[in-house]
């Protein structure tokens, strides 16, 4: 009895750590039925959307235990009603076949038809689901699910104490789906609000195109082209990033970095943005502030955004030393600032620009494997190549 | 010949336990998880009912009730199945399935219904 105590208070224990409603209810199902050497054990849980309860999870020998997902309880089921409606016949919650038979069989029960009929009902409802005992799982007023036990092995009887500890195991279920629930919905809401909050970026990113106008879906092309570049080096390995979390956050940060690359040209007088012909020195010294404009622009966010900031700054940075604003080289250039700055080379060769025609994409590729190693860092730059030609094929 | 029920269905956990159900009713149970041997058994063992699942792996279950029913158009068939669209309910009907039953499924209904076809070819 000690043992099966042990399992339980351990199984309420993890609980709390599964998010996943199915996976928690298996793993209770499966330790029930070992503590307490059941036949077979399922669980119904009520299905919001669908309005009845549906056998989701079980356990036990075939032909014995009920097949996952073959069926179902309408909320019109007796089972349900009597643990909803607090039709009470016994002191306890549970409903328990050899006691229903034996009050059917007692005098005492003749004397109210109505009562004889639900019980009937209810010993024809377990016996279809071959069930000793039913348990509900309540949250607050709530039937959530009904907790289906089959015959104990060896036809050995249900102990009180036994029942006392499933009831509570019941509720503890019930609390923890609800949690799990709620949590489910905690994320989908966050899901979406990082969607609208990327769009938001792209939005604002896409604000600079306005005053550019050679520069039109500049900004979401590059972002594409770098997530794409990131992708491929994380396959191979150059992106090495002790857990799955981290890499997401990286990833986050170079979209970001991407979709606001240029913000910092809102600082620049339009009519050398979009000057045909040669800049000036000058001009040229003006329009290199960009990426340090941008940083600034991003000061109020400069926690949140760090690593995205870096990889604005430095996005004009050469491998070999000679970019702008820190003639940074090598491996001290952040590597979304290489990602980047590769992408936005690529697809400024590829466009119009006020000042010449767009290349062709071969030349430009073409150009970019002459930069390896002096414009270019060399990992990102195979990494490109093998994007490239992965959408060839 | 007494009671005798064909379970057709794919999955072994289903026709495995429909077939304990059965018999707890004190009916013959014969169970298939093949097309082929479903109408093997129906050939040879004359099922007063079949419960007949659609998706099959070897056929799929239409073409299944409209072999069975061309052999011999006696037995009641019960259609057991996750697909619910009306098209393929009113495909089943018109090949000569008595009743549609939707997985899940509520386990008194399919009680009610096997009980009533053996009740009515008793009579």
């Amino acid at each position: 009895m000690i043992g099966y105590r042990k399992i339980l208070e351990q199984a309420a224990r993890q609980m709390i750590l599964i998010h996943d409603p199915d996976v928690l209810i298996r793993l209770i199902i499966k330790i029930v039925i070992k503590a307490i050497d059941l036949e077979h054990a399922g669980f119904l849980l009520y299905d919001e959307e669908k309005g009845y309860y549906t056998l989701t999870v079980s356990g036990g020998k075939s032909g014995t235990k009920l097949p996952e997902g073959f069926a179902r309880v309408r909320r019109e089921n007796p089972m349900v009603k009597y643990f909803s409606y607090g039709y009470r016949f016994w002191r306890d919650d549970f409903l328990i076949h050899s006691r229903i038979k034996r009050t059917l069989e007692s005098k005492k029960m003749l004397k109210d038809p109505l009562r004889r009929q639900l019980l009937k009902e209810l010993q024809y409802q377990m016996e279809l689901h071959k069930a000793e005992v039913c348990l509900p799982c309540f949250f607050r007023d709530k039937l959530v699910g009904i907790v289906v036990l089959g015959k104990k092995m060896k036809r050995k009887t249900f102990t009180s104490s036994e029942l006392g500890y499933l009831s509570i195991l019941a509720s503890d279920v019930a609390m923890a789906i609800e949690n799990a629930k709620l949590f489910q919905g905690i994320r989908i809401q966050l899901d979406k609000n990082k969607k609208l909050f990327l769009r938001m970026i792209e939005v604002l990113g896409g604000a600079i195109e306005a005053k550019d106008k050679y520069t039109s879906g500049h900004t979401s092309r590059v972002a594409v082209l770098s997530l794409k570049i990131f992708e491929e080096l994380c396959r191979r390995g150059i992106v090495k990033k002790k857990n799955y979390q981290e890499k997401l956050r990286m990833k986050e940060m170079l979209h970001i970095a991407a979709l606001l690359h240029d913000i910092g040209k809102i600082g620049i007088p339009e009519h050398i943005i979009n000057k045909q012909g040669p800049l000036t020195p000058e001009e040229r010294h003006i329009i290199e502030q960009h990426p340090v404009i941008g940083v600034n622009i991003l000061y109020p966010l400069r926690k949140e955004f760090k690593d995205a900031i870096l990889g604005i700054k430095h996005h004009h940075e050469r491998y070999d030393g000679r970019g702008y604003p820190e003639g940074r080289r090598g491996c001290h250039i952040p590597l979304i600032a290489a990602i980047i700055g590769l992408a936005d080379a690529y697809d400024a060769m590829t466009s119009d620009r006020p000042y010449r025609k767009a290349l062709a994409k071969e030349r430009a590729i073409e150009e970019i494997r002459r930069n390896k190693g002096t414009q270019f860092r060399p990992d990102v730059v195979e990494a490109f190549l093998n994007v490239l030609m992965r959408e060839e094929v | 010949m007494g009671e005798r029920v064909l379970v057709v269905d794919n999955e072994k956990e289903v026709s495995n336990f429909l077939a304990s159900f059965l018999k707890r009713r004190n009916i013959k149970v014969f169970s298939a998880t093949s097309a082929a041997t479903a109408v093997e058994i129906y050939k040879k063992e004359k099922p007063n009912v079949v419960l007949l699942d659609i998706v099959m792996p070897d056929m799929d279950g239409l073409t299944l009730l409209q072999k069975l029913k061309a052999i011999d158009s006696g037995p009641h068939i019960v259609m057991l199945t996750s697909r619910k669209s009306p098209t393929v309910i009113a495909e089943v009907k018109k090949l000569g399935a008595e009743v549609f039953l939707s997985k899940p499924v509520e386990l008194s209904e399919i009680d009610k219904v096997v009980r009533s076809f053996l009740s009515r070819d008793r009579v």
